[in-house]
């Protein structure tokens, strides 16, 4: 096949061979990075803008990072100390940026769909670095990088995804893309912090932390996310989601042998995932970052070379 | 219909007989190494490197190269068909490269592998082998070893297949203008 979209936007719209492509494309980017020179002249001349309206240290740097890898030009973008505290609107403040010449977009906003409204008024590409609790695809795209890195394939195995569910662009993101290659997914977490009518989305639904662990290849952890919680309590106590959904090494000893350890960061230590664990040797969380890092040189690359050609 | 120029014999042969020329070579350095631009140049560059090591005993050190990342025509679309990674497995510093690539035309896709190859290092040569030259070049690169030079009309083209991959097996076809792929 041949890349065609400018955009990149979420995985709901993907096929499974489109994502597949992308993987392929980011193995050639990872042998790039293992060089002493590790960057190529693919986007030379080209200018990528990172939009950040919310905060990142990771996901920011690592779009900055790849982008001068390709060799482009970086610029950076936030909402502090810009005209956005001034009160100008997302879309007039891109059709500016827009107007010096930029050619793709990197965009994080915490309104649920800000990156679709963007692409379709602007030219150059557009690429979804998370939109709110909806879509967070450059994330889950180094998610099913590492795991097919680690074991080889998706299909077949059984994937939890533990934790704030329902606050979780990273989940909605992950479940798209690992259902699509045909893997097993378990949503993991008390009642409140999983969406209604998830199974609709074709993943399991377990409450049941020990079960999960015996059951599955791939843990998951997810943040759980106090800032997008509007000061309810999705559970009674931290000390009580610690007893019955924190990956501790006793609860992991009970797991397979070989069964791995994620999270997307940041980490909050000692509640979602104890810091044995998180840095313990079935732990792949460094990984994933190095591994973000070729999956977004292989994203910017393709999106750019169609807005290139269009 | 496209026509057949030349049969599995001819590559044979003339994959033989460029191995030779390879060895036979003097380079600045002493150590020869191959690089095949992938995705055909990769084949080619195996299978000398095999006619070198049974007929003259020599194990050359044998790379592969996708230069996709290093072409000039982004705006043309190019970097979208699939790639795959490069794995130059040997430091090729003060090594004489071999540069091994099915058909040359205009000389930029040579030119972008050049590129790739300064990124791993500092060779002390490259040289360039290609089965076939069509004519075209826009670029002043030239074959240091070459199969055969076969001219194509303006828009046409040349397809060199190879058993390993294509069902058509060894043979190289000229293409007329508007006709089929073989």
């Amino acid at each position: 096949m041949q890349w065609t979209r400018r955009h990149l936007l979420g995985l709901e719209e993907l096929s499974a061979e489109e994502i597949n492509f992308i993987l392929e494309r980011a193995d050639s980017f990872k042998e790039v990075c293992t060089r002493p020179n590790k960057k190529v002249p693919a986007l030379v001349g080209r200018t990528i803008v990172n939009m950040f309206f919310e905060n990142s240290t990771r996901t920011n740097i690592s779009f900055q990072l790849a982008a001068r890898r390709l060799s482009a030009d970086t610029l950076m973008f936030s909402k502090a100390g810009t005209s956005i505290a001034k009160g100008e609107t997302m879309l007039d403040t891109a059709r500016n940026i827009e107007a010096m010449g930029v050619d793709v977009m990197v965009l994080r906003h915490g309104a649920s769909g800000a990156p679709w409204k963007l692409a379709a008024n602007v030219s150059c590409a557009v690429v979804n670095a998370g939109d709110g609790q909806h879509e967070h695809p450059t994330q889950a795209l180094l998610d099913l990088y590492t795991i097919r890195e680690a074991r080889g394939r998706i299909a077949g195995l059984t994937v939890g995804i533990v934790g704030d569910i329902a606050h979780s662009r990273v989940a909605r993101s992950n479940i798209w893309g690992l259902t699509k290659l045909g893997a097993r997914v378990m949503v993991v977490g008390p009642t409140t912090l999983i969406p209604r009518e998830v199974e609709k989305m074709g993943v399991e639904v377990c409450h049941d932390m020990d079960h999960a662990v015996r059951e599955c290849d791939v843990l998951n952890m997810l943040r759980i996310q106090f800032e997008r919680q509007d000061g309810t309590n999705p559970f009674p106590s931290i000390r009580e989601y610690k007893q019955m959904f924190s990956l501790t090494a006793e609860r992991l000893a009970r797991g397979k042998p070989d069964l791995l350890v994620m999270h997307p960061g940041p980490v909050n230590r000692g509640i979602e995932i104890s810091p044995e664990v998180a840095d313990g040797p079935k732990s792949l969380i460094l990984r994933q970052v190095a591994n973000g890092l070729a999956v977004r040189m292989a994203v910017l690359q393709m999106v750019a070379g169609v807005a290139a050609a269009s | 219909m496209a026509s057949k120029m030349y049969d599995r014999a001819w590559l044979e042969d003339c994959l033989r007989r460029l191995a030779g020329e390879i060895v036979n070579n003097r380079t600045p350095s002493s150590a020869k190494a191959l690089i095949g631009l992938r995705t055909r140049g990769a084949i080619l560059a195996d299978r000398l490197g095999e006619l070198i090591r049974g007929e003259q005993g020599l194990e050359l050190p044998l790379g592969y190269l996708d230069a996709t990342f290093y072409r000039d025509d982004l705006g043309q679309g190019a970097g979208l068909k699939a790639v795959k990674p490069s794995e130059i497995n040997f430091n090729i510093n003060n090594r004489d490269i071999i540069l091994v690539d099915d058909v040359i035309s205009t000389g930029r896709s040579i030119r972008a592998a050049m590129g790739a190859i300064f990124d791993y290092g500092r060779p002390s040569s490259i040289r360039l082998c290609v089965m076939i030259d069509r004519g075209g070049r826009e670029l002043p690169v030239q074959p240091d070893f070459l199969g055969a030079r076969i001219e194509v009309p303006r828009g046409g083209f040349i397809r060199l297949k190879l058993h390993e991959i294509d069902p058509q097996g060894d043979a190289v076809y000229v293409v007329g203008p508007g006709e089929p792929e073989p």
